[in-house]
Order: structure tokens, then sequence, then C-alpha cells
């Protein structure tokens, strides 16, 4: 008789750990999930920066056509990706031809000088910044969730209910913060 | 070092309900002691013989009287708590003059979205408001109250000479203190014993005063009732100096760790620990506020705006009843993050100081050229947050070799002519020594333009006198600062203090040969000052 309560309670014990896992499982991926939307939201906000910066940049870069139609190409690419691993990809060559277009603009004196300009670089500059900050946060989320799923003894709950392990956000530069240099 | 905010938010500590502990217990020993005096005095006459050979107070309360004193003391405490706590933040914000930051302006724009950014890095779980506390000072600082509402803070000043790395470290810093939970703590604790604070300063200004504002207006009026009303306000004044005294043991507990953690995690943030190193010193080499309201919530400071703290030390003392660490630790540990040495931080402010110059500079080039002139709304360069140079004197040796090196970044100083006078100035960091008879001369001549920062600058710096509590002359300081490079006297170095009580405009002054050692901005913002006062007296 004894046995069998006994049987009973750690079979219980053990039904509510995996409920507690499957629970706290499901938790960490809505809120890595949140996260991503968080970095949607800037990503976004950059694409609709884009035209107006490259409308500002024309009136004084006549002979960089070349650049800005680059930029403005990337920008599509980036705003018609779907999946995650072709945003981050549109995504990166976007940041590397903005940062490119910086570094001409050096170059002109009276468009460094413009106020619109100096508002939209403001406001890129903010928006990069917001885009490494959820990024960062993004990437914490995730790896407490891929850490979750992997070790024992939840990772046989997360392999028994089919959790996947979910994808950092990598720029192709990791060692420095991703910011086209927009100060000078 | 926790990994992640997730996990920073995981691990608050509520050292909060230790100080509504200490708070209770101040009002039981308060209230037994006073209903033991009161009772002693008035209720037992001196033929009572059962009182020797015990402790007077104790012997007199039976136990319903010391049940219902205390009683009423943690009612009273409660209702302490209850009333400094409500509404903490807006109260604040009010006792210190803030307004809300306003996106419309280039400058505060730049705030606003370094404020939304630290918010973005913390997961978006907090909404961090931007507030602006209208004085010349440099500090910064951040609140959070029981509902989760935060706030972070800066004076225009540091707004106006920090730029846009230095100000993202130094908000960053301070969302670090909002993520880690201790602003909780140190916003409630500075209010809660903040209280025995204004009682005292408010007794005090009424009995010197005759009014609360402390404006010197003669009262003789009310004369007749006048000393009664009197003893009973030196009674309270009395009282609440005690209290003020006890008050200060809230200091007790903030730890001044606190600090480092959020150095920490502003670095984490922003994975720029010079920048933050640079805001840091340059802050450390400034007004921080010393005589602004929010004086008494030191704590919440990112560096302590009190003239006479005791930061500086390492001892037990200090290590109890300071609120930060000694900022030449703060700065090592950063430049160690950065694995740089202070003499990297005096490159990075020179090479920030020529950044400065050339963004100043071209747009004046720029203006001569055609094309320029035919644009609309071109002429006005942007107002940018621009880094004031002032190199760090860590690594840099504390004795000069020989006369006229500048004292901030050993160059050579060079003889120039400034309004008709002679002045030292040094061609890196812009600095100038005046002979004190000669400050009068430059001021006295008319300036044609200054620049909008400038202008701006001399707004706050008059507008500021609304704000205060005294004028800041009165609260400030004479502090030994850098050795003279005229007279080279190491022990009788240069005092950092206010030129003087009308114009609050800091520079160093020498005792020994009697000349002024103005940094960058400070020479033309006295000038702007004067002529600003010239040109309303001609008004009238």
């Amino acid at each position: 008789m004894g046995i069998l309560w006994v049987v009973v309670g750690v079979v219980g014990l053990v039904i509510l750990m995996i409920v507690g896992m499957y629970n706290s499982l499901v938790q960490m991926r809505v809120s890595f999930q949140n996260a991503w939307s968080q970095i949607d939201v800037q990503l976004k906000r950059r694409h609709d920066l884009i035209p107006n910066l490259v409308e500002t940049a024309k009136g004084y870069m006549t002979h960089e056509r070349g650049t800005l139609e680059s930029v403005t190409k990337a920008r599509q690419m980036a705003v018609d990706a779907s999946s995650i691993k072709d945003k981050l990809a549109a995504e990166n060559a976007l940041t590397s031809t903005l940062r490119s277009l910086m570094a001409v603009a050096e170059n002109y004196p009276n468009l460094k000088a413009d106020q619109t300009m100096l508002r939209l670089q403001e406001e890129l500059t903010t928006t990069e910044n917001k885009i490494s900050f959820s990024r960062q946060f993004y990437n914490d989320e995730v790896g407490r969730y891929n850490t979750a799923i992997q070790t024992f003894p939840s990772n046989l709950v997360a392999a028994q209910f089919a959790f996947k392990a979910a994808e950092f956000f990598q720029l192709d530069d990791i060692a420095q913060r991703n910011v086209p240099q927009v100060k000078f | 070092m926790p990994y992640s905010f997730i996990e920073i938010e995981q691990s608050k500590s509520r050292s909060i309900y230790w100080s509504l502990a200490f708070l209770g217990a101040l009002y039981i020993v308060g209230a037994i002691f006073i209903v033991g005096v009161v009772k002693y005095f008035f209720f037992y006459s001196s033929s009572d013989s059962f009182l020797y050979g015990r402790p007077v107070v104790f012997q007199l309360l039976d136990a319903s009287t010391l049940l219902w004193t205390i009683g009423g003391a943690v009612l009273m405490s409660a209702a302490h708590w209850a009333t400094s706590t409500y509404a903490l933040i807006d109260r604040t914000l009010q006792y210190m003059s803030g307004r809300i930051a306003d996106p419309a302006d280039d400058v505060e724009r730049v705030f606003c979205n370094v404020v939304e950014e630290a918010a973005v890095a913390t997961g978006g779980k907090y909404r961090i408001e931007p507030y602006i506390i209208p004085i010349a000072a440099l500090n910064a600082f951040a609140l959070q109250d029981f509902q989760g509402r935060s706030v972070i803070g800066v004076t225009e000043g540091l707004l106006k000479r920090l730029n846009r790395e230095q100000l993202e470290s130094v908000v960053a810093h301070e969302a670090g203190h909002i993520a880690s939970g201790d602003c909780l703590e140190t916003t409630v604790t500075s209010v809660v014993f903040k209280s025995f604070d204004t009682i005292c300063d408010i007794s005090r200004r009424m009995l010197f005063y005759g009014n609360i504002s402390g404006s010197q207006r003669s009262s003789s009026r009310k004369s007749g009732s006048g000393g009664q009303f009197a003893i009973l306000l030196l009674i309270v004044f009395l009282i609440s100096l005690l209290l003020k005294l006890i008050g200060n043991l809230g200091a007790l507990f903030v730890s001044r760790q606190r600090e480092y953690r959020a150095d920490a995690l502003a670095v984490r943030l922003t994975r720029n620990p010079l920048a933050l190193a640079e805001a840091l010193h340059i802050i450390d080499q400034r007004w921080k506020g010393s005589g602004m309201p929010g004086e008494a919530m030191d704590a919440i400071f990112i560096l302590n705006p009190r003239q006479n703290a005791v930061d500086d030390h390492e001892d037990l003392f200090a290590n109890l009843f300071s609120t930060h660490p000694p900022i030449k630790s703060r700065i090592g540990i950063l430049l160690d993050m950065a694995h740089a040495k202070a003499e990297d931080l005096n490159k990075a402010l020179v090479k920030a100081q020529q950044r400065f110059t050339s963004l100043h500079q071209e747009p004046e080039t720029a203006v001569q050229t055609k094309e320029f002139k035919d644009i609309p709304g071109m002429s006005t360069p942007l107002p940018v947050p621009v880094p004031v140079p002032v190199p760090v004197m860590l690594g840099v040796p504390e004795m000069p070799s020989k006369k006229d090196l500048c004292p901030r970044c050993r160059e050579a100083l060079t003889m120039e002519k400034y309004e008709g006078v002679e002045i030292m100035k040094c061609s890196l960091c812009q600095g100038a020594l005046v002979k004190e008879m000669n400050v009068l001369h430059i001021v006295g001549t008319k300036e044609v333009h200054f620049s909008e920062r400038i202008v701006d600058m001399a707004r706050i710096t008059r507008e500021q006198v609304r704000v205060m509590k005294s004028n800041p002359f009165d609260s400030i300081y004479d502090q030994k600062s850098i050795v003279c490079p005229s007279c080279l006297d190491a022990e009788q170095r240069m005092t950092r203090r206010f030129i003087n009580s009308k114009y609050p405009v800091e520079v160093d002054k020498c005792k020994l040969c009697a000349r002024v050692w103005f940094d960058r901005d400070e020479l033309e913002l006295l000038q702007c000052l004067y002529e600003k006062d010239q040109s309303a007296i001609a008004k009238k």
C-alpha cells in the first residue's frame, strides 16, 4: 500500500515538473518572439527614413547617383524580404550601403551642414542604436531559450514537444556595434 | 556580473523594507522618549521615590501607555511613509523645477532619443520619461516609483556640454540603476528621509526671516504673538535638526557599490567605457549642483552634488555614510575595461576637441561659397551638443616642469592680444590665463557675436536663480584644483569657484598672483552674461 502511494507521489511530481518546464519553455519562446517584433519595429522605421535621406542627399550629391541607387535598391530588398534568414542578409546589405553613403557624404560640406540632413542623421543614429540594442536583447532572450532546450532535463521536454533552437541575429562584423559612422 | 537584463531583473534586492523598518524604529524610540519626558515633567512630583536606580524614562511608562505610544508611533511612521511616497516622482521633479524634455528642440531631441534607446535596451519593459533640470551645473539622476514609472533627468548644463556618446553613456548608467532596481530603493529612501531636511529648512527660514520663502521682509506687524511663536519654532527647529542628522543615516541603506554596478551595466549597454570615463571626468571637474534643491537627495545622482561629501575616502566611515564611490577608482575601472590608460583618455578628449573645432569652423568657411548662400534655411548650423575638453589629471605629471604650460594639457601657452589686453592662451584646449585686473577690461569691451550655444548657456545661468535654494555662490566651494601656471606653487593651488556672486561662471583663481584660469567657454560666457545685462539696462 505504502509503495503505491510513493509511486503515485513520484509520478505526480514528475508530471508537475514536466508541466512547469513546458510552460517556462513556452514563455521563453513568446518572449524572444516578442523581442523580434521589437527589432522589426525599428527596422521598419529605418526603411521609412531612407527615402527622405536619399531625397535630401540627391540635392547635393550630383556625382554619386550609383551610391544613392544602391541604397534605394538595398532598402527595397530589405522591405521585400520575408523569411528571417533573407531579412538578416538584406538588412546587413542595407547597413553596409548606408555606411558607404555616409562615408561619401563626408566629402560634401554643404550636405553636412544641411538642417534636414542633420535631423535625419540624428534620427538614423538613434534608429541604428535602437536596432542594435533590441538585437542585443533579442539575442539574450534567444540565448536563454536555446540554453534551456539543450540542457538536461528540459531538453527532454523540448524534444518531446518539438521546441526548435532559434536563430541569433548576427551581423557580419560582430566585434563592434554596427552603426554606420554618421557622426562627424 | 549578471548575464543579461532579464537576470538583472530577477536578482533585484529589496532593502527598501529595511529603511521602512528603520523609519518605524526611529518613530518608536522618539515617541517613547517624548512621552517619557512629558510625563516626567508634568505628571510626576519629585516626591515619587520609586525612580531610584532605574532608567527614568522606561520606568515612567506603564504597560498600557507604552502600548499606546508604540501604536501611535507606528501609525505616524506609516503616515510619514505614505505621504512622502505619494506621487513621489511628480513632487520630486516639482521640487527640483524639472520639466519634460521637448522633442521639438534639436538638442533636447537628442536627449529624448537617447533615453528611448535606453528603454529599448532594457527590452521595452520600462517607459522612461526624459526630464530636464534648468540649471547650469552638470549632473544626471534617475527616479522610479512603486508603480514602475521611471524618469531619467539631466541638467541643462550637462546637455550643453556633453557629446552624444558621452550623453549615451550617462543615460545608460541611469538606465542601469532603473533596470537593476536599486533606483526604486534610492528614490524611496531619499524621499522619505528628505522630509526631515525640508521641515528643518522651512522652520529655519520662518525662524530667521519670518516667512517661508526666505526673503527678508519686515514682520513687525505680528510682534505681539511673535514671542511664543518663535519659541515654538525654535523647538521644532531643534527637533528637526536632530531628525535631519538621524535622517542622514538613510545613507546607510544606500550602498556605494551600486554605482560601480550601474557603470558596468552602462558599459554592457553602450560597449563604450571610454565615453563614460570622459563624461564622469567632465562632470567631476565642474559644478555638480551644490546648493540646488535636490541636493538633499544626493543618492539619486550620478556624482554627488554636495560639496562636503566624504566620497573620496575609502575608510569604514566613508563606506557607511557616503553614497558614491571615489571618482578616481570609478574612472580607473572604466579605463581598465577599455584596456586604456589615463593618457588615452587625454587623447580621446583632445580628439573630441579637435572634432569640435572642425565642426565649428567648417560652416563658417562654407558660408563664403556662393551656392551655399542660395539655399534657404542653411545659414545657421544645428546646435549640436559638443564636448568640453578637460583632459584628465590622472596620467599627467602633477607638477609642471616649467612656467607657462597649460594646466590642462601641458601644452605651451602662447601670448595673445584679446580685446586689447594680453592673455596666455592654450591652442589645444582653448583655455586662457588672464590677470584678474584685466578681466574687467575684457568683459567691458563690447563683443558683437556669440555662438548660439554660449547665448543658450548664458540664458540658463541667468534663469537658474529661480530654481536654486540660494545663490550658488554661497554654497560653493573653494576647492583646490590646478597648479597655477604662472607661480607654480604646488602647495597653494588655484581654487575652483564662481568668479563672483552676480555671475556664477566657474573659474580657477590663483590667490598668489591674482590670475584667473578660464576653461573654454567660460570667458565667453562671462562676456555674454555681462553684455546681456548691459543691454537690458540700456533698454530701461
